[in-house]
């Protein structure tokens, strides 16, 4: 193998791969956001019966094991199998549908915890400027947007580095459903090394913006932070 | 002509075995301060909640001219608790600029956006906060802090504004500014004003009537000279001469 990392990099094929990652991971984030927030603010929230169950139970399924996900879903989705005849299987859907069952809890538990660090009296000082359940809810997003953020962004890092399931609902098919984490499994099996590798610092590279990108959110909204940011940035 | 009044009846309420309210009778009239004075865990805060109906009574009805709010559904509720507004005793902050914390009231009741800048601007420079309007209100000391609290209040024009302790803690001087402006408030829009307090000077200073709560019952009540001058109650009696210590 004489290629060299930039000649890789810019491999149609690898090009292919780190797209078809981004495309699954965002739109399984997205869904699982659109889905999960709102429940997550409900149960920031709402005190009921059950609740600490629910917590519990979101707690659990936040360390879910891909590939029982996967198994599951393969179940499910296989020919004989209830959904079969959807025939989702072997599909970039399938491989949303697992990357989203497993965002679900993480953007679920995260905002809970976020708007739970929301202080009491901001909720009922809220109430008594006469706001309407939508408009506390648009306060308690404004209010807990870092933790929130976190939430996607945690939701978003743990989808595009999973790779259980979507290599047992996906099948890793080449230009259809090989992504970044099933493309490394695989070229490590078959020793080559260097795509493995390129495709390890892609992947690498990504974790490192997100995270570049919270502490910018971090350091943007809490004033606090944004000092302590300010002093560590310039060591004074 | 009626009198614009806001009155409770017979109001209990217990929290566990606590209990907070015992058989409150209290009403305050439109124009006027009306002070509630009386030891911490007395029951203000509580009595000034159910107020602002943002507590239930256990028993016991909650009127405004006539009309009983503590009946209401949630729809009603909220169009009263928009007639109203509420100082904290410890200043409540949202988690942005100080223009944002007092214009939120006014965007909750869907206000187009040139009114908010204006009544917002317009208040800030009347409590001496328009220099601050961008700053983060996390970044503001206790007393700018509650000055941006009676702000969001007032930028509001509520016809019952509820003061729940607003100057306890406070320097003298954003104490004075803050009695100032309820005062200056008090005369230009007559609304209904109820002041806790456990400040007898503050209460002599700003109150035309008062009302003493203790362990949950109105002691006594009566306009605010004979109520420092000619107590009838023992209680009232020790109260006024300090023996009471808060």
């Amino acid at each position: 193998m004489e290629e060299t990392f930039p000649t890789i990099i810019f491999n149609d094929e690898v090009i292919q791969i780190t797209l078809l990652s981004f495309k699954i991971s965002c739109t399984a984030v997205a869904l699982a956001t659109a889905i999960s927030l709102p429940l997550g603010i409900a149960l920031g929230l709402k005190d009921f019966r059950g609740k600490q169950f629910v917590l519990s139970l979101v707690n659990t399924l936040m360390g879910l094991p891909p590939v029982v996900v996967g198994l599951i879903l393969y179940l499910l989705l296989s020919t004989s199998g209830p959904f079969g005849p959807l025939n989702l299987l072997y599909t970039p859907s399938a491989m949303i549908l697992a990357q989203l069952i497993m965002a679900v809890p993480i953007v679920i538990g995260l905002s809970y915890s976020a708007v739970s660090t929301i202080p009491e009296k901001v909720i009922e000082q809220t109430h008594s400027l006469g706001a309407t359940k939508y408009q506390l809810f648009l306060v308690v997003l404004k209010e807990a947007r870092v933790g929130i953020l976190a939430s996607v962004v945690a939701a978003f890092g743990s989808a595009i580095s999973e790779v259980g399931a979507i290599m047992i609902v996906g099948g890793n098919i080449r230009y259809f459903t090989r992504t970044l984490t099933t493309a490394i499994l695989l070229y490590t099996s078959m020793g080559e090394f260097d795509i493995a590798l390129t495709l390890g610092i892609i992947l690498l590279i990504t974790a490192f913006f997100i995270n570049i990108f919270l502490t910018f959110l971090q350091s943007k909204q809490n004033p606090t932070f944004r000092r302590k940011f300010r002093r560590l940035k310039f060591g004074d | 002509m009626v009198i614009k009044m806001i009155r409770v009846e017979n109001l209990w309420k217990s929290y566990g075995e606590k209990k907070v309210l015992q058989g409150i009778f209290f009403e305050a009239e439109k124009g006027k301060i009306s002070c509630i004075i009386g030891p911490n865990g007395s029951g203000k805060t509580t009595l000034l909640k159910i107020l602002n109906l943002l507590e239930t009574p256990d028993k016991g009805e909650v009127y405004y001219n006539n009309i009983c709010l503590t009946e209401l559904n949630d729809n009603g509720k909220r169009f009263y608790i928009k007639k109203m507004a509420m100082v904290f005793q410890q200043p409540v902050l949202y988690n942005s600029n100080v223009f944002d914390n007092v214009a939120i009231g006014l965007r909750i009741r869907g206000l187009r956006k040139n009114e908010v800048t204006d009544q917002v601007n317009d208040i800030l420079k009347t409590l001496g906060l328009y220099e601050y309007r961008d700053k983060h209100a996390y970044t503001l000391s206790g007393g700018e802090a509650q000055r941006v609290c009676l702000a969001r209040a007032l930028v509001l024009k509520p016809e019952i504004l509820l003061l729940d302790e607003p100057t306890s803690n406070l320097d003298p001087s954003n104490t004075q500014i803050i009695e100032n402006v309820i005062k200056e408030y008090c005369r230009e829009e007559g609304p209904i004003v109820i002041l806790t307090t456990h400040n007898m000077f503050e209460a002599k200073k700003l109150a035309e009537k008062v009302s003493l709560l203790y362990n949950g019952k109105i002691i006594e009540e009566g306009d605010v000279k004979n109520f420092f001058e000619r107590p009838k109650s023992d209680i009232t009696l020790k109260f006024v001469n300090g023996e009471i210590i808060f």
